[in-house]
C-alpha cells in the first residue's frame, strides 16, 4: 500500500476492520503480538451488554476489563502523558455505561467504544488546546513511498514518537493514519478545513519518517546517537 | 510428479510503510490502566446514580406536594360550597368586600344601640312589637328559601326585610325576635329586635337585589360567590345584633353610653330609620308577613346538575413490581474488589452468586393479584370534564421463585444457605430446588384524576388519566418452605429495601350507566396503571423498564350526580 494512496485515499485503518465490508482492504501484514491483560471471559458479548443494561455493576466491570486495555493504548496515542490518558479512559467509559442503551449492536461493542474514546480524546483536546487559527499551508499531493520492517520497533518507541508530536499534529496523525478517517471527517471532527488536515498530517508524516530512519540507522549500526 | 525444489531462500521480513507500520504496532496494542481507576470509575457511576435517585425524590416531593394541595383546596371547596348550600343560601346576594365587612362589624353594635334608643324614644311600643313578630314570623316559618320568587320579593322589601333575613339565618337574632313576644326585658328586647333591623337596614346599603344580578338566575359561579359572601355578611351583622342585644341587657343603654353612639354613624341611622312615616314601614311588615304564604308554591325550573359528587371505586387488577435487583451497590451486593489472582477471588464468587440469584428472582417474577378500593370526592368543572381527589387504599401481590433463598433483594440468612460467612462463600445448592417467594404490598394513597364522559343519562363512555401519591405501608415477603425467613418492613422499618413513597400514572376508559332519576351512576372499565419511580430504593441506575405496573378492571359507583330540581 503505497504512501500516496494512504494520503488521499481509503487508508487502511481499522475503521476497515469493520465487517460489514466498507472496506474489503485487510491487513496486509501479520498482525501484532497483543499483550493479553485480563483474562478470557467466558461471558459473550451480548450477555455483558444485557448484564450492563440491567444495571449489574458486575457485568459493568466485566466489560471494563475487557476493554480496559485496548482502550487506554487508544487514549495514550491521544494524550500526551498517562494521567491525561486515564483521565480520557475514564470519561470514556462513563460515557459508554450512560449510552449504551443506544448501542444498537450492528457493529462489533469495541468498535463502538473505540469512536467514544477517539471522541472523548478530541474532547480533552479541545479543553486543553487554544484556539489557534491554523494557517491551511502546503502539502505535497504525492507522498514519497516508503517500506518499514515491521519487526524491527517496538511499541513503546513508536509510541514516544508519536506523543512527541505537537498536539494538533498528533490528533490528525491518530485520526487519519490508525482510525482511517478521511481528512474531510477530520476537519469536520476538529473544526479545521479539510486542507488544514492534510498539511497537518503532511508535516506529521516527516516528522515521524525522519524519526524512524534515525532510528533504523541506530538499529542498523547498533548504536546510539543523538 | 514434480518434486518441489528445495528453496533456501529464507522469508523476508515483512515490511510496509509508514501508516502500516504505527497502525500495525500501535492500533492493536494494549496497555494497562491504572488498577485504581475501575474504582474511580465506579464511584463516578454511584455518584450520577445518586444524583438521578435526589432528582426522582425532589420530583416525588413536588407532585406529593402538589396531590396534597389539591386535595386540601378540593376539600375546603367542598366545605365552602355546603355551606352556601339550599339551606342556608341567602335571599339577599350582598356584593361587599371584607373591608366593607370589618367596617359593618365594627359598627354595627353603635348603629344597633344608636337605632336601639332612638327609636325608644321617638316610637311608641306598640309600633315596635310588629317588628319583633314579622322578625320571628320569618324566622320560624323559613321565608329565606331558594325561590326566585321570594330572593325579588325581598330585595325590594323596605328595611326589614334585612330583619327578616337576619331572623332566618342566625338562631341568635330569631331568639331576640322571640323575646319580642315575652316582654320580660322591654328594654333589651326592644333594643335588640331593632338592632337586628338596624342592622339589617346598614347593610342594605350594600344590597344588591338579585333581579338585577345577571348571574343570579343562572346560577353560575359568580351566585354561588355572592350567597357565600352574603351569608358571611348576614352573620357578621347577626353577630353584632346579638352583641348589641347582650350589651342592653347589661345596661349598657342604662348607662347612657350608647347616647354618644348615634353621632358616630349617623348615616347608617338614617338608612336603618328612614324618615318616611311610620305607615310606610307597617306596609313594609306587611308584606313581610305575606312573604312565607307566597312562598308555599315554588316553580320549577330546568334543572341545574349537582357539581359536587362522592365517588367510591373498586379495582382489581394484576400487579407486577417489576424489580431488578441486579445492582451491586445494592445492600445485599458486595462491593467488587480488584481480582488479584488468576482465578477469580471470593467476593468475586459471591458476586456473581448473588447477580445469578437477582437474575433468577427476576426471570421467575410473576404478576399477583391486586386490589384497591378509593373514596374520591369529584367536582364536575363542566359538563364533560370531571376532576376527583381523594384517598385509596391497596394491596398488591407478587410471587417469584428462587433456589438462593433470594428474598426482597437480600439472601436470606437461613442455615441451609449461610455457611461461615454470611452469603460470601455462598454457593447454590447442589441439587437447586426451586422454592416460592411471595411479596404482599400494602399501600395507602392520593389519587388524582381528570375524567372526560358525556353527563348525559342512560349509557355513556368515559376516559380518564390520573396520578396517585402511595405510600408503602407494608410489604411482606415469605419463602416456602423456610419460615424462618418471612420478612415485613412497615412504614417505619429502617434497612428497608423498598421505597416508601411512591408515585404512578392511570389511565382507563369504559361504560358508565346512569338511570333517568337515579341519583347515582355505575361505570367499569379497564384500567392500567404505571409507577414512576422502582418500587426498591436500590434499583439498577439503568432500569428504565423496572418499574411496576398494572392492568385490571375498576368498577366505580358515583353519588350525587342527578339534576337538582332548583326552586326559583
Amino acid at each position: 500500500m503505497g504512501a500516496l494512496s494512504a494520503a488521499l485515499g481509503n487508508r487502511g485503518g481499522l475503521r476497515s476492520l469493520l465487517p460489514d465490508g466498507l472496506s474489503a482492504t485487510k491487513p496486509a501484514t501479520a498482525p501484532a503480538p497483543v499483550r493479553h491483560l485480563t483474562p478470557p471471559s467466558s461471558m459473550t458479548e451480548a450477555e455483558i451488554i444485557d448484564g450492563c443494561l440491567a444495571g449489574s455493576r458486575a457485568m459493568q466491570k466485566q466489560l471494563y476489563d475487557r476493554f480496559a486495555g485496548k482502550m487506554m493504548a487508544v487514549c495514550i496515542r491521544y494524550a500526551q502523558t498517562t494521567f491525561e490518558a486515564e483521565d480520557v479512559l475514564q470519561e470514556g467509559f462513563i460515557t459508554v455505561f450512560n449510552n449504551l442503551r443506544n448501542f444498537r449492536r450492528e457493529c462489533p461493542l469495541e468498535f463502538w467504544i473505540r469512536r467514544i474514546m477517539v471522541n472523548a480524546a478530541l474532547r480533552q483536546h479541545r479543553r486543553n488546546a487554544p484556539l489557534v487559527a491554523v494557517s491551511e499551508g502546503e502539502y505535497p499531493e504525492a507522498l514519497a513511498g516508503e517500506e518499514f520492517t515491521l519487526s524491527n520497533y517496538a511499541f513503546e518507541e513508536m509510541l514516544a514518537m508519536v506523543q512527541e508530536l505537537a498536539p494538533r499534529y498528533r490528533m490528525v496523525f491518530n485520526l487519519f493514519a490508525i482510525e482511517g478517517y478521511g481528512h474531510k471527517e477530520i476537519g469536520e471532527l476538529m473544526g479545521i478545513s479539510e486542507g488544514t488536515s492534510k498539511s497537518q498530517y503532511a508535516r506529521a508524516r516527516a516528522i515521524l519518517k525522519t524519526k524512524l530512519e534515525r532510528l533504523e540507522a541506530r538499529h542498523a549500526h547498533g548504536t546510539f546517537r543523538q | 510428479m514434480v518434486p518441489s525444489a528445495n528453496n533456501h531462500t529464507p522469508t523476508p521480513e515483512p515490511t510496509g510503510d509508514l501508516e502500516q507500520l504505527f497502525r500495525q504496532k500501535l492500533g492493536e496494542a494494549e496497555v494497562a490502566p491504572r488498577l485504581q481507576l475501575w474504582e474511580q470509575i465506579d464511584h463516578e457511576l454511584l455518584i450520577q446514580q445518586n444524583e438521578t435517585y435526589r432528582r426522582r425524590l425532589v420530583w416525588h416531593r413536588w407532585a406529593a406536594a402538589a396531590c396534597i394541595l389539591l386535595f386540601l383546596g378540593a376539600g375546603s371547596w367542598f366545605t365552602l360550597r355546603q355551606a352556601a348550600l339550599p339551606g342556608t343560601t341567602a335571599e339577599v346576594a350582598v356584593v361587599t368586600s371584607p373591608a366593607e365587612a370589618l367596617r359593618q362589624r365594627t359598627s354595627a353594635a353603635g348603629t344597633s344601640l344608636a337605632s336601639a334608643r332612638s327609636s325608644h324614644t321617638a316610637t311608641p311600643e306598640a309600633d315596635e312589637r310588629p317588628v319583633a313578630a314579622g322578625s320571628a314570623g320569618a324566622a320560624n316559618s323559613g321565608v329565606g328559601s331558594t325561590s326566585q320568587n321570594t330572593r325579588a320579593e325581598l330585595a325590594s322589601m323596605q328595611a326589614v326585610a334585612g330583619t327578616v333575613t337576619l331572623g332566618r339565618q342566625d338562631p341568635s337574632a330569631g331568639l331576640a325576635a322571640s323575646a319580642g313576644y315575652t316582654q320580660e326585658l322591654d328594654a333589651a328586647t326592644r333594643s335588640q329586635s331593632l338592632a337586628s333591623g338596624n342592622s339589617a337596614g346598614a347593610g342594605r346599603r350594600y344590597t344588591l337585589p338579585v333581579a338585577f344580578s345577571p348571574a343570579a338566575s343562572t346560577g353560575s359561579f359568580f351566585d354561588r360567590v355572592a350567597a357565600a359572601a352574603s351569608h358571611s355578611y348576614a352573620e357578621t351583622i347577626a353577630r353584632a345584633s346579638s352583641f348589641a342585644g347582650l350589651m342592653a341587657r347589661n345596661g349598657v343603654l342604662a348607662t347612657g353610653s350608647g347616647s354618644a353612639l348615634p353621632g358616630h354613624h349617623p348615616d347608617t341611622l338614617k338608612l336603618a330609620l328612614p324618615g318616611a312615616p311610620v305607615i310606610a314601614q307597617s306596609q313594609a311588615l306587611a308584606a313581610t308577613a305575606t312573604a312565607p304564604t307566597q312562598k308555599e308554591q315554588p316553580e320549577t325550573l330546568p334543572a341545574r346538575p349537582k357539581r359536587w359528587r362522592l365517588l367510591g371505586s373498586y379495582g382489581a387488577s394484576a400487579y407486577n413490581p417489576n424489580m431488578s435487583f441486579a445492582s451491586a451497590s445494592g445492600a445485599g451486593a458486595p462491593s467488587m474488589p480488584q481480582p488479584t489472582g488468576v482465578g477469580p477471588s471470593t467476593d468475586w464468587r459471591s458476586a456473581n452468586t448473588y447477580d445469578k440469584a437477582a437474575q433468577e428472582y427476576r426471570q421467575n417474577l410473576r404478576p399477583g393479584f391486586a386490589q384497591r378500593v378509593a373514596l374520591t370526592v369529584s367536582y364536575a368543572a363542566t359538563m364533560r370534564w370531571t376532576m376527583s381527589a381523594g384517598l385509596a387504599a391497596a394491596e398488591q401481590r407478587a410471587t417469584s421463585q428462587t433456589s438462593y433463598y433470594f428474598l426482597d433483594g437480600r439472601i436470606a440468612s437461613t442455615p441451609e444457605a449461610v455457611t461461615s460467612n454470611k452469603y460470601v462463600n455462598l454457593a447454590p445448592p447442589r441439587t437447586p430446588q426451586l422454592r416460592t417467594a411471595q411479596y404482599r404490598y400494602r399501600t395507602a394513597g392520593i389519587p388524582v384524576s381528570l375524567r372526560y364522559g358525556s353527563a348525559k343519562n342512560g349509557v355513556s363512555l368515559y376516559a380518564k388519566v390520573g396520578a396517585a401519591v402511595h405510600v408503602l405501608l407494608q410489604a411482606h415477603s415469605e419463602l416456602e418452605g423456610a419460615p424462618e425467613a418471612t420478612t415485613t418492613y412497615s412504614l417505619t422499618s429502617a434497612g428497608s429495601p423498598y421505597r416508601k413513597v411512591q408515585s404512578s400514572l392511570n389511565g382507563g376508559a369504559g361504560v358508565r350507566y346512569k338511570p333517568a332519576t337515579a341519583q347515582w351512576s355505575l361505570a367499569v372499565g379497564p384500567t392500567a396503571e404505571a409507577g414512576l419511580s422502582t418500587l426498591n430504593v436500590d434499583a439498577a441506575q439503568s432500569s428504565s423498564q423496572a418499574r411496576p405496573y398494572a392492568f385490571g378492571l375498576e368498577a366505580s359507583m358515583e353519588f350525587g350526580g342527578k339534576a337538582a330540581a332548583v326552586a326559583h
